[in-house]
């Protein structure tokens, strides 16, 4: 696998809804191991792509291709298997699960076990359990939620379920994970806590695509941002380039 | 404590401990029990166990619900009257091809409506085993209509018979053990995490790499298989059957069964089934008393304990003596 190719490529993607069209001829790279943002403002289609990147909107047209290989036209648990996960910007936590639970089921692309052998709990079901829990648990240490390991979910603290949605998604050890709107609803150190999460995640190889309205985390650890207005985009570069785009101030507050 | 899920009340050694008790009971209940009737309600219970423990799969675990278990349950009785009696087949391999087939129909049915959104397979389910019902009544040649379908061979093992009501209530309650066994196995596996994940919430199940169509359909066939399983027993056990014991009617009770015993609790499936087999029984006098009780039931239970009895119960039980233990605190402190 070529280094410096990116590792996903997004090629004039439309998406339209009825006579919308919420993504209009968007075309981006995302290179490996960067965070990459996707700003704008309300109703400009971000979270729109994230959905037809995870496959839960099939595309009107376009391609999408990771690692070369095109999965524009797969179905969600599909592009999972690829290596691509995500949370979303409303919590979708399994509030029937414990907390070790939902991040057990993050695990099931690196678990094989069927029905028939479930049923009959085979040798092997064992083993996979045992590793799975093990596993789930670390992960849950990483996110500093091993004490609540027990708890049903939905009793966990709003800025808890967010972090155990991205736990979630992390435990399919994906090559790209996309978060949307991490922080929206946080205070300011639960936004840090995050910030910092984020960072490691990156250190620990994985891509990241990155929505987000908070422009203080967004400018800060962010390698590259494209910014939307009405499904296009209108600019895209690094943080300090976005900074000074004059599309960009206008999208956001007008023209003068 | 109180935030402890209740989901995890039945995990781990407790469950090994229940299952002990549960084998326990079904080998001394026959040295204990002698009136003839007690082992015609038990057996009713163990039947219905095999398909409230299988529905509860589904309802319970992966959340969609179905209102046609009663032509499973039926297609395996049928299947199993039909070709033993008429046709002479072998009783034992005849219910695992009675399995086979309702599997089969099973899947017909629910893979292009377990792929819609909402309540497809409610009305698929429904208007299934409305049909299947009709057949019964209209195909007389085969099923013997209205009047019912006698003279069914007994299951027999060797020399062994299973003739009579104490003897078939050890055959049917080794099968409504190894059912709780199997769902419990199941229910505490990557595929039972993923059926409730289902539940949670599908994209989100979907976008971890679940399969949720498949699981989905694959559970549903299987809760139909334990339906088919138990309805050949049946048939087997009273060596008669009739439409009447296929209807819509039941398939409400085993909702209800379901519903009452608490939904996600493979032992609350059992407490349900033993319930309500119990209380109809009770209403027997009033039969026609019978379906207010059940809806009574139903209401009163998704009212105030929606987990079910088993479980809510238990979960008031956490909260109160969580409570206490608070409160003792307290005072211990002033």
């Amino acid at each position: 696998m070529n280094r410096s190719e990116p590792l996903l490529s997004v090629d004039r993607l439309r998406k339209a809804f009825g006579g919308v069209m919420a993504v209009n001829d968007v075309s981006f790279d995302v290179a490996r191991n960067q965070i990459t943002a996707i700003i704008g403002p309300n109703g400009a289609g971000k979270t729109t792509i994230l959905n037809l990147i995870t496959g839960i909107y099939p595309l009107t047209s376009g391609k999408i291709t990771f690692e070369e290989k095109k999965i524009s036209g797969f179905k969600p648990f599909q592009i999972a298997s690829q290596g691509i996960t995500r949370t979303f910007q409303n919590l979708q936590v399994f509030q029937n699960m414990t907390v070790l639970e939902n991040v057990m089921v993050g695990l099931h692309t690196q678990t094989r076990s069927e029905f028939c052998s479930c049923l009959l709990h085979l040798p092997k079901v064992g083993k996979e359990e045992k590793m799975v829990k093990e596993e789930g648990y670390e992960l849950l240490c990483f996110f500093n939620l091993e004490k609540k390991a027990g708890w049903l979910s939905s009793n966990l603290p709003y800025g808890e379920q967010k972090r155990l949605e991205i736990a979630r998604a992390l435990a399919g050890k994906p090559k790209m994970i996309l978060l949307d709107e991490p922080v929206a609803g946080l205070n300011t150190q639960e936004t840090e806590k995050i910030s910092g999460l984020i960072l490691k995640i990156k250190e620990k190889g994985v891509t990241i695509i990155l929505v987000e309205h908070d422009m203080n985390l967004v400018m800060g650890i962010s390698d590259r941002i494209m910014v939307l207005n009405y499904g296009q985009k209108i600019s895209e570069g690094t943080p300090g380039e976005i900074r000074m785009d004059p599309k960009v101030i206008q999208a956001y507050l007008g023209k003068e | 404590m109180e935030r402890w899920s209740e989901s995890n009340m039945f995990l781990g050694k407790r469950e090994n401990l229940f299952l002990i008790l549960l084998a326990l009971l079904i080998i001394l209940v026959p040295v204990l029990v002698k009136n003839k009737y007690y082992f015609i309600v038990m057996n009713v219970i163990g039947l219905n166990t095999i398909v409230v423990v299988g529905l509860n799969l589904l309802i319970g675990f992966a959340g969609q619900i179905s209102l046609g278990h009663a032509a499973f349950y039926g297609m395996g009785a049928y299947l199993s009257a039909i070709l033993t009696t008429t046709y002479h087949f072998p009783p034992w391999p005849t219910m695992v091809i009675a399995m086979l087939v309702t599997g089969v129909v099973a899947y017909l049915v629910g893979y292009p409506s377990l792929k819609l959104r909402g309540h497809y397979l409610v009305m698929a389910t429904l208007g299934f085993s409305i049909i299947v019902n009709i057949f019964m009544v209209e195909l007389d040649k085969i099923t013997g209509g209205p009047s019912g379908f006698p003279g069914i061979p007994s299951l027999s093992i060797g020399r062994l018979t299973f003739d009579n009501d104490y003897k078939n209530f050890c055959l049917i309650w080794t099968f409504a053990f190894l059912s709780i066994l199997v769902s419990l196995n199941l229910v505490n596996s990557r595929v039972g995490r993923a059926l409730k994940a289902i539940h949670g919430s599908e994209v989100a199940a979907n976008t971890l790499g679940v399969d949720t169509d498949k699981y989905k359909t694959k559970v549903f066939v299987l809760s139909a298989i334990f339906a088919s399983l138990s309805g050949s027993l049946y048939a087997h056990y009273l060596t008669f059957i009739s439409p009447r014991s296929f209807d819509f009617y039941y398939s409400i009770q085993v909702v209800t069964m379901v519903i009452v015993g608490g939904m996600g609790s493979i032992w609350g499936g059992f407490f349900g089934a033993g319930l309500l087999t119990i209380l109809s029984e009770i209403l027997h006098v009033a039969e026609r008393y019978n379906i207010i009780a059940y809806g009574t039931m139903l209401t009163l239970v998704l009212v105030f304990l929606p987990e079910g009895f088993l479980v809510g119960l238990y979960g008031l039980y956490q909260k109160r003596r969580t409570k206490a233990l608070i409160e003792r605190e307290q005072k211990l402190i002033s």
